[in-house]
Order: structure tokens, then sequence, then C-alpha cells
């Protein structure tokens, strides 16, 4: 087998540049058509848009404060996001984010024309520049994940790669001058695509090199070591060159994005892993498997026999052979122990290992050409006409093509089989609130909106407390926890919702005012949080506020010199200026005296068992998956059985297919879908029929036999407010070899009266009522209202401390509070503490509530070095959250350290309770609230009907203890104290439990 | 010798390119008060390109000027009133101005406005009946005027305890005050029995405040009933004075009812 570099004007070669110009014509009509649309569905375009539109309006300032409570934009190299905002100063930046991206994929596939030709000869290489278009590895990475700046550093790594190999065989500067404009490139857009390329492209590409110059008699051994032994020889032969290009390329990879290497040295990433899908074990969770191991390297895997013995057959080759296998292995994320073993846990924990997977595609493109190339026009061909003839042969092309087409189309439209993101927002709506009336001046916060949430930041100027780059993030209530962004917090099960938790009740630490939703699932929270509505915008979106929140207060952007900020803004563009006049001017005078020209080789001759296992694959392959789609679409026997039946009846409910769900149950005259869904109609509106997702669900067959079964489910939902377990049980028939639900008998209270009426008192907050851009008129401004403590307590149960009181809204309006306690510590530091969910945040006129406020994270040595604590309540004129809900008869009673509580809630209102609950205060017998409790009920209650629910929960009275500690009480800044007549009260033991209704309303009565 | 004759040549003719220098215009008039509406002033000077401007307190107006034979007249007509006080008036041409102060006045005497401020504006009469009255007098052109010998005029008022609201400035509601009701002084509770609707309605009698104010819309009160061991708590806002709530015959017979709102109780009823 002969390797030489030819200049030779053979027909392969003509035909490679022809197929070259096919493939960047291809690019055109179909990513640049289609990528438009797929981009707001892709999991990172949007944020890298963002970042487009911070260099847009600040170039030369890193500092962007727009996300989390600022954060350095030097965190990630710039070049991708500063060429976008370039573009982006002509176009819209959607527009600019697709004119980009075509023209990365253009220089990605001339890169890996000009790579595969490091392999085989021309034809081979546009072949091979066809499947790049087609490769479901990058169609993946740009429609589904619109991660462009792995793209352009694999573009133009690919195409530096040539070079190199030049520089080394040839010696000649200008090979390694046009090396390192292309490395530079790939330094300033993607780091990690720069350092690992060393070990996965750029060591292969050096020893391909070594091989190719040593002599050939040192390549006609056997043995393997001193085959390594003639290689390091070969390496100090061509010492010179490679410690050259080795200290430039760490000169300038220190050099170009230096001030991004003094960020990750001067602020390290310090937070807790966020789980990532491709570190899962793909067998056992087959969905991030299909996403980040089989939709990328099907082809591969198809194509893997033949892959696997051309990549092995030379020597040459045997770098790459070693890159291929240890990044098929890393991409198999968690199925196997190795990729943790050869990354170790912290780096196996921080990086997306889909990106190995990846590399390994783009590593298996000249070989899968090769094979291609040989079946359509090579031995592999010869081969199949012998044996099924012309027509045989382009039977099996045809299909195993036609197949594969099928499945590229599939991973185009991967969005809409599988939503990936929510449906797009009309963020013009949003922008314009926060615009006005200079919401600005606080920060938001938006809940499912996905990562379209980057794109409202890129739009607004305003500020939001979350932010969709996790690297960035420093504050601790994101950083202790293994959640991404707030934005998705129910997809991150309790942690995410503790997290999403802890901002809203602390929203006075973060300026946070507003919050937009687009999934009512958080509305339960909100509300308990303390949040209120405020309008629903144009676009569906309903807007929450809460009160009494101060203005953004200015924040010192982190230090860097000027000069950084100099050279951050101008390297990066410059190294790509420089990258294309270089490539002008080589092209131009330089190209006609190259030696790249492809290798010119023996074809080579796949054995017959691979010719045949990688000529049927593909086909099976693709079609087997197609077909496996289909029967999922269609054919999947739902019903084949009694629990069966039951999971897909739950499944369809949770995907809200409600006729599917319908079709379970027993066909019958009396029970058609227009009664099913009356019924459901009138069941729906509480916690768990409209603001749960369902957890998990088991089934436990009580009674089954051949024709009739009863199963018992036990179902765990998953709701803003926590985990709520129910179980259930239904009746099943067999009817033609399928099982259906028998439909249970449907009873429900019907409220007396025809016509309801209820007397509302809503109160309206005029504003302002003179028109002007001044801030504040005096004339406009209301008063703070009044409010007193009835009582306040710090006590200790245990180890657990806390505070307790009531409050009393003593004015004539309705007001909304904000309470806190600050605890001052002797070392003169202090921590502020908020009651969550267990206050009432809005009250009437002369109504009062009880409040009990966590001193979380303090344990007996902090409480100790207290010096004073002081309970600080702010009031405002409120408009809205001052109905609580519906009368409540109850009895109570303590016994063996539980309270047991019995309620039954009537809705006196017109409008539906969603989410019934209690605000329960115990008390002991000096009248003293010792603790204080929210319970929620799961059912809603219709307006003149009424719903009975008992809980019990254990009672603290006789073992907490009074703390005493100096407390000062102040209302709207001005001290306060407890009234005598309330301290002195006594209670009796029958009336230790108080209980106050604390309703979810969804039907905001006040914005009616 | 020459060299000498040279330097001289060119010092003379840098010496004789310079601007000559503007001298002052002297004002005809002694009178150091100008009328806004009618500004007449008179200058000396030989240099007839003066352009003059009136530099006010809130705007500076741009003056007319007219030069015959050495004399300079500088006026300006209006009959837009201005703010009183200091003014300079400026002559200025190519790179020199002069100014002169006067005092300005408007002509005639101008309306007069009264601003009355209160403060605070909401007086709740469970806390204080008083509140601040800070006025003073200004006319159309912002100019303070003194009244009562005083310019800033500062007096406690004590309200009435009747609830309304009030323009400090007749037609001006922005200035408006208001006096709120009070909390309510004591509560009685009475039922009728709807048999026809099954029904207990309770109420509440009308609620007023200690100085016999209806107490405020949306008051909330609680109406709690009791029967051993089971306990009922319905809550209803206030309107018009009365709060009321409906309590079905089959449930609540025989229970034991009271009102309250923060610390003021009814006496108990019994539901029969």
């Amino acid at each position: 087998m002969q390797f030489t570099l030819s200049n030779s004007n053979n027909s392969f070669n003509s035909n490679g540049k022809k197929l070259l110009l096919v493939a960047l014509s291809l690019v055109f009509i179909t990513h640049g058509i289609v990528i438009y649309f797929t981009l707001p569905q892709t999991y990172d375009a949007f944020v890298h848009i963002f970042f487009a539109d911070h260099y847009k309006r600040f170039w030369f300032e890193p500092w962007e404060y727009r996300w989390y409570t600022g954060f350095v934009t030097t965190s990630y190299p710039p070049l991708v996001h500063q060429a976008i905002a370039s573009i982006g100063k002509l176009f819209p930046l959607k527009i600019a984010f697709c004119i980009y991206a075509i023209f990365v994929f253009n220089v990605l596939v001339i890169g890996v024309y000009r790579f595969s030709k490091l392999f085989f000869n021309k034809s081979v290489a546009g072949v091979a520049s066809i499947v790049a278009v087609l490769l479901s590895s990058l169609i993946e990475t740009l429609h589904v994940y619109g991660q462009m700046p792995t793209l352009t550093g694999i573009a133009f790594l690919l195409n530096a790669l040539p070079f190199l190999y030049n520089y080394i065989v040839f010696k000649k500067t200008t090979y390694l001058l046009m090396a390192l404009s292309f490395l530079s490139v790939v330094i300033c857009s993607h780091h990690v695509t720069a350092i690992f390329g060393m070990v996965f492209f750029i060591a292969p590409t050096i020893f391909m090199a070594l091989v190719d110059t040593m002599p050939k008699e040192s390549l006609k051994t056997s043995n393997f070591f001193y085959l390594c032994w003639n290689i390091i020889k070969q390496a100090f032969v061509k010492h010179k060159q490679l410690i050259v290009f080795i200290v430039f390329v760490i000169f300038l990879a220190i050099g170009l994005i230096y001030p991004y290497w003094h960020w990750s040295k001067s602020d390290p990433i310090n937070q807790v892993s966020i789980p990532h899908g491709s570190r899962d074990n793909f067998l056992k969770n087959t969905s991030s498997g299909l996403i980040f191991f089989v939709i990328p390297l099907y082809l591969i895997f198809a194509l893997f026999p033949a892959i696997l013995f051309a990549i092995t057959k030379y020597k040459r080759f045997w770098g790459w052979t070693i890159s291929f296998l240890i990044c098929i292995i890393l991409g198999s994320g968690g199925t196997t122990p190795f990729p943790k073993l050869l990354l170790g846990s912290n780096a196996f924990n921080i990086l997306t290992l889909d990106r190995f997977g990846f590399w390994a595609s783009i590593i298996a493109i000249p070989f899968i050409a090769n094979f291609i190339f040989s079946f359509l026009n090579g031995t592999v061909k010869d081969f199949w006409i012998k044996k099924i003839k012309a027509s045989g042969h382009f039977t099996l092309a045809g299909m195993s093509a036609f197949a594969y087409l099928l499945f590229t189309l599939f991973i185009f439209h991967l969005a809409s089989f599988r939503p990936l993101q929510p449906k797009e927002i009309d963020i013009k709506p949003i922008v314009n609130f926060l615009n006005r009336d200079e919401h600005l001046r606080w920060r938001f916060l938006t809940l499912g909106f996905g990562d379209q949430m980057a794109w409202l930041s890129a739009n607004s100027l305003a500020a939001s407390v979350d932010g969709n780059y996790h690297s960035a993030r420093r504050l601790p209530e994101l950083t202790t926890r293994p959640i991404e962004r707030l934005e998705n917090a129910k997809f991150n099960g309790q942690e995410g919702l503790a997290s999403l938790n802890d901002f809203l009740t602390k929203a006075e630490k973060y300026n946070l005012k507003y919050v937009f939703n687009n999934d009512r699932y958080y509305d339960p929270l909100l509300f308990y949080t303390g949040w209120s509505r405020t309008i629903r915008l144009e676009n569906g979106i309903m807007v929450w506020e809460k009160s009494n929140i101060s203005t953004l207060k200015p924040i010192t952007p982190k230090y860097l010199s000027n000069n950084l900020k100099i050279l951050w803004g101008v390297l990066p563009m410059a190294s790509l200026a420089f990258a294309i006049l270089l490539t002008i001017f080589y092209l131009v005078k330089l190209k006609k005296y190259s030696n790249e020209d492809g290798i010119e080789n023996q074809e080579i001759n796949y054995p017959i068992k691979v010719i045949y296992l990688s000529s049927a694959l593909p086909l099976v392959f693709f079609s087997t998956f197609l077909v496996y789609r289909l029967y999922e679409l269609l054919l999947v026997r739902e019903q084949k059985n009694a629990s069966t039946t039951i999971i897909n009846f739950y499944n369809h409910l949770d995907f809200q297919e409600f006729e599917k769900a319908h079709g379970f149950f027993k066909k019958s005259p009396t029970y058609p879908l227009d009664q099913y869904l009356l019924e459901k109609s009138v069941k729906d509106g509480g916690l768990l029929p409209s603001y749960a997702k369902l957890d998990s669900i088991r089934t436990n067959p009580v009674n089954e036999n051949e024709n009739i079964a009863s199963v018992k489910v036990f179902t765990r939902w998953k709701t803003a407010l926590g985990f709520r377990n129910v179980i259930d049980t239904f009746n099943l028939e067999k009817q033609d070899s399928k099982w259906y639900i028998l439909p249970k008998p449907f009873s429900t209270e019907i409220p007396k009266e025809q016509v309801r009426d209820y007397t509302y008192n809503i109160f309206k907050k005029q504003g302002k009522r003179f028109i002007s851009s001044f801030p504040t008129i005096k004339d406009d401004r209301i008063k703070k209202p009044f409010a007193a403590y009835k009582q306040v307590n710090i006590l200790c149960n245990q180890s657990k401390y806390y505070i307790t009181g009531e409050l009393l809204n003593a004015d004539d309006i309705a007001i909304s509070i904000a309470t806190s306690a600050k605890v001052f510590f002797n070392d003169s530091t202090s921590k502020i503490f908020y009651p969550t969910t267990k206050t009432y945040y809005n009250l009437s006129p002369k109504e009062s509530t009880f409040f009990q406020v966590d001193l979380e994270g303090l344990n007996s040595s902090d409480i100790k070095n207290i010096l004073k604590v002081d309970i600080i309540t702010e009031t405002d004129v409120s408009e809205r959250g001052y109905y609580h809900g519906g009368s409540l008869l109850f009895s109570s009673s303590i016994e063996k350290g539980k309270i047991n509580v019995d309620c039954s809630m009537y809705n006196e209102l017109t409008t539906e309770i969603n989410v019934p609950g209690v605000l329960l205060a115990e008390k002991n017998t000096d009248g003293k609230i010792v603790q204080v409790e929210t319970v929620t009920h799961t059912n809603s209650i219709r307006s003149g009907l009424s719903e009975k629910f008992s809980f019990s929960m254990p009672s603290v009275a006789q073992k907490v203890v009074k703390m005493n500690i100096p407390t000062t009480l102040f209302i709207n800044g001005q001290l306060r104290s407890i009234a005598t007549e309330n301290a002195k009260k006594s209670v009796e033991p029958s009336n230790a439990i108080s209980l106050l209704p604390h309703c979810f309303i969804s039907q905001e009565i006040y914005l009616q | 010798m020459m060299r000498l004759f040279a330097w001289i040549l060119i010092f003379g003719l840098l010496v004789s390119c310079s601007k000559n220098k503007l001298s002052m215009p002297m004002p005809l008039s002694q009178e150091d008060t100008i009328y806004v509406q009618d500004i007449n002033l008179w200058f000396k000077t030989n240099h007839k390109n003066w352009k003059a401007h009136l530099y006010t307190f809130n705007q500076p107006i741009e003056l007319n000027t007219k030069y015959d034979s050495n004399h300079l007249k500088v006026w300006y007509k209006t009959s837009k009133p201005n703010l009183e006080g200091s003014v300079k008036v400026c002559l200025s041409a190519n790179d020199t101005c002069f100014c002169y102060d006067y005092y300005l006045q408007n002509k005639s005497s101008l309306v007069q406005y009264l601003k009355d401020y209160r403060s605070p504006k909401t007086v709740n009469p469970d806390s204080s009946l008083h509140h601040d009255k800070i006025y003073y007098v200004i006319d159309e052109a912002q100019n303070l005027k003194v009244k009562n010998s005083k310019i800033f005029n500062q007096e406690q008022v004590l309200l009435e305890p009747i609830v309304k609201t009030t323009n400090a400035i007749e037609n001006d509601n922005l200035t408006a005050y208001y006096v709120q009701p009070g909390s309510i002084k004591n509560i009685d509770v009475f039922f009728k029995k709807d048999t026809q609707n099954n029904n207990f309605v309770v109420s509440t009698s009308l609620l007023k405040d200690k100085h016999n104010n209806i107490v405020a819309n949306g008051t909330k009160i609680c109406f709690e009933s009791v029967l051993l061991s089971k306990i009922s708590k319905a809550y209803a806002p206030t309107i018009n004075g009365v709060a009321s709530i409906k309590l079905r015959i089959t449930v609540f017979k025989g229970f034991t009812l009271k009102a309250f709102s923060n610390n003021i109780y009814s006496s108990n009823i019994t539901l029969r």
C-alpha cells in the first residue's frame, strides 16, 4: 500500500471539487432554509444570541448585569458572540445568528473536505463533504442544540489540521502560519474544543505526519513497541517543527483569551454539579440515550464494521483509531464505568459528554465517506453487482439512502416530536411592560419560558435573578443545589422547587419584583409565598408582583483592567479577520504551489463480512428505527392487560390527551366523551388535577381473572407545594382482547341556588393621578398603611429556632405586608429571615394574620451569639389577595402530642376555590402562638359547595421554650411595641388551635 | 541693519492686525428697575453691532437692539409675566460682553394663587385629628407673595371627626385630604331565620367608630360560632357599616355565635 501526496489532476480530483460544491449548495438549501424555524426550539441558540446582544450593546465592557446579580462575559470565549453581534449591527439578532450559522456550516463542510483529503483522495473527500451536510450529529448540534461555538471550533480546527500536517511534512512556514491562524479562531470560539482538540485531533494529525515522513523500512516492523520507538525517533527528527508549533499554540491559547484564564483563576467555578442527560446510563434512561448517543452516532454504528476496518488498516491511522475509540467510550456517558475512570469524577461531573460522541462522529466522516464511495463507485459496488446485479445494488442503495433521509428528517423535526422547549412566546408585551412605569428598576424572573428567557433578556435591559449560563452563577441559593436554572425548577425535583422557593421568599434580597409565569404549575407556590397577580399580558403571560420590594441598587462590576477589556474586544475578531485575509492571500498567491491535493492511494478492499454488515446495517438500523417510531405512534398495545391499561390511561391524562384517555373506558352510550369531559370539568381545578405532574405510578392488581380485574393504583404527584400521594382503585373489563376501565358512578354535590351572589369589597389604588414622567408627585403619594403587632415570640423546639407572632392591619384599606426578621450577631454580622408560606401577605381592613419565621441554618451556638433581633414589617396599599377563601367549620383536638383537625370549608364566593387551605396557629395556655403552618387540600371547591378534609400534625406546645433575646419591633421603619391587652390574653385549652382560611383562587376576582 | 528693519516691519504689521478693543457702552438712565412688559434702555456706544439678552432666574430672553448715532436702543415688549428679581442685561459683540444689573418687575399686579399643603393628608381618628397646614401665595409668574407678613405660613389644624374628603384648594383634587373612619367601637349581632332558604341570616348592627362614623367598607368581621368542640369561622366585609353571613339552619342550629373584629367582641347569641 502506497501513500503519496499528489498534485495530479485525475478524474477523482475533479469529482471531489464538484461534490464539494454540491455539498456547499446543499447547506444553503437545507440548513439555510430550516435554521430560522428550528432556532427557537434549540437548547442554546438564545443563550448565544443573548451574549451577542451583550457585545452589540457593550462591546468593550465584559460586565453583564442582566443575569444572576451580574457576571463577566470573559467567562466564555467571545468570538462567536462578537461575530454575531457584528452581523447584528446590520440585521436583527435572530437573522444574524442564522447568517453566521450558515457561514460556519460552510466552513465546516470545507473543513471536512480538506480533513478527509488527509486520508483519501478528493472524490472520497467530496463524498465526505456531502456526508457532513447530512450527518446526524451535525444536524443535531445545529438544529437541536444550537451550539454555535462547538461548530465554529470544529469547523476551523478541521481546516487547521491539513496545514499542520503539511507544516510537519514539508517544514514550510506558510503552513505553520495558516495552521496557527485557524487555531487562533478555534481558541477564541470554544475553549473546550481547543483543549480537547489538542488531544483528539492535533495529536493524531502529528502522529500521521510523523508516520508519513518515516523511512519505509521503519514501518515494516510488526512489533508494536518497535514501531512506537521509531515514531519517537521520528519526533526527535522533527523536533524543531513540533517545538515551534507547540510553543506558538500555547502562547496563542494563553494570550488570545487571557481574560478567560484570568477569570477562571480568580473566580473558579465552585458549585454543585448539575445533572446532564449525557452522563446518564443510556440503558436505564433510554430517552437520554436516544438524544445523546443514538441520534448523533447512529450512522457510525450502522457502518461500524467498515469504519473500524478502515481506521485500523494502516499504521498512519492508528492515532485516529485511538482518538475515535476513546471518544466513543467517553460519549457513552454513565452506561459504562470507563468514562468516569478516564476523566476522573470531577471532570466527569462537569463536562457534558455528548461532545465526545460528536467528535467521534467527525473523526469517522472520512471512513464513512470511503465506504460510501466504494459502495457507489468501487470494489463494494462491484461485489454487489456480481451478487445481486445492478438493479439489486441500486435498490439496496436507494432503500438505505431513503431510510437515512427519513431518519435525518426526523432529527430536523425532533423538537416537534419531542418538544424540548415551551411554545414560542411573543416577548413584545413583556418588553413593553418592563419598559413602562420604570419596571426596569427591579429584577424579574420567568417561569416556564425555557430558553426563551435568554431571548427576552436579549431584547430588554431589565435584569433577571435567573440566567441561562450556569458557569457564571455565584449566588449560594443556586450554586449549592444541582439545578441549572430557576426557570425550569419543576424539572429539577425537590431541589429545584426549594431553590425557587428561596428566591420567591427572599425576593427583597434580590430586588425581585416581577415574575412572568407561563406555567400554571407554579401558581400555588407563587400565591403562598406572597405574590399577587397584576395583569395578564396580551400574549397570555400572567405577571405576578410582590409589594414592598426595594429598587435595584448600583452594583460594583467585577474589576478588570482597561487593557484586558480592550484585548478581549479586539483580539478575537482580529484573529478571525486575520484568518480570512490570510486564507484569501493563500488561495490567490500560494495555493498553486501547495501540496494538499489529497492522498492518492489504492482503494481499500473491505473483507466480505465487512461488506455484508456495512451494506446491510444502515438499511436495517434506519428502517428499524423508523418502524419502531411508527410502532410507538400507532401500534403499541396500550390495553393488553389491566395494569398496562391503567398506566397508559394516566399517561394520557398527564399529557392532557383527554380524548385518548376516554378511549380507555368501556364503550357505552351512557358514557360518551362529552359526559366524561363534563364530569372531569366538575372535578378539575384542584391542586392535583390542575397544578400537578405525575411523578410515579405503581399498580397492584387486587383481583384479576380472565375478563374482570380490579387494580389498586398508587400515584405520586409532584406539585409546587410538594409531593402528594394518592391511592385509587379501578375496575376493568376485558373485551375483544383489550382491557377497558369501568367508569365510576359519578355523584356530585349540587348547590341549592341556581344563581349565587356575593358582595365583594374591592379596593382600587389610583396610582399616579397626575400625568408626569417624574417618578414621584408629592400629592399622589399614599401614606404607608397602619399595622400593629399583636404578639411576637422567639421560640426553640428542640434544635429548631423560629419566631411566631400575629399582625393586625389597623388601617381602613387593604394592605400588603412584608415581614422579616433581621438577626444581629455579636461579631457584627447579621442575617435576614422571611416567613415563606406561613403567613398571609395581604390583609383586609382590621384583619389579622399569624406568622412564623424559621431561623433556618442557625444552631445553638449561633443562638448564643445573637445580639438582638429586629422584626421588621413594611406595609403598602394592596389591591389584591385579601380574599382568603370560604367559611370554616372545624373541630380540633390534641391527643398524644398530635393535633387532629377535621375541617369543612364552605365556598360562599362566586368563584371556585382551587386550592382550599388553612393557616393554622397553635397557642399555648398563655395565648402565645407556638407554631404556624399552612395546610392545603388537593380538591377544589365549587361555588356554593363545601368540602371536608382532615389532617394531623405534631403538637409543639409542650416542647417549645421561649428564648429571651432582645427584640425590637419596627413597622415602616418606626419603632413599635405590642399592645398590652393582647399580651395578657389567655387561651382555653379547647381554643388552642386557631384556623384561618388560606386558599388559592385561580380566577382572580380582583382582575375581573 | 536690513534684518532689523525687516523685523520691525513684521512686528508693525502684526500690531496693526490686532482687533480694536470695544469700549463699554454707557447706560443713559440711572433707573435700576425694569419692567418685563416694557423694557426700554439707552446706551451710549460707538459700536453698532451689539446683541442684547436679558438673563432672568428662569429663562434668557433675547432683546431687540437699534443703533443710531452713537446711541444704542435696547427694547422688548410682551404681555407675558415673568419671575421677578435681580436680572442682568448683557450686551455682546464679537467676543466681548458687558452686563448691567437691574431689578425686574412685572408692570401690573398679577393674579395670585394660594398653595395649600396638608400633612398628613390622611387622618385617622384612632390616632390624632391634627394635621399641619402649610400654605403660601404665588402669582401667575410663580413669584412668592407675602401673606400675613410671612412668605411661608404654617398652622396646626384640628379636624372635625367626621369622615370626609376635602379639597384644601377648591377644585384641585390633588390637594384633597381625607378623614377616615376609626376602629369599631362596639358590635351587636342579630340573626333572622330564613326558613324558605334554610338559612340563618346573621348580621351585625350598624358598625360605627367612637365619633359615630360608619366604619370603613371592607372591614373584616369574623363570625365565630361554637357548638361543643365544633368551631365555625366565617368572614364577611362590612358594606355600608353592616356585615352579614348566611349559615345553614340544618348545620348551625344550636350554635352559640359571636362576631368580632380585632379586639371588639359582640355578646354571644344562640342560633335557634
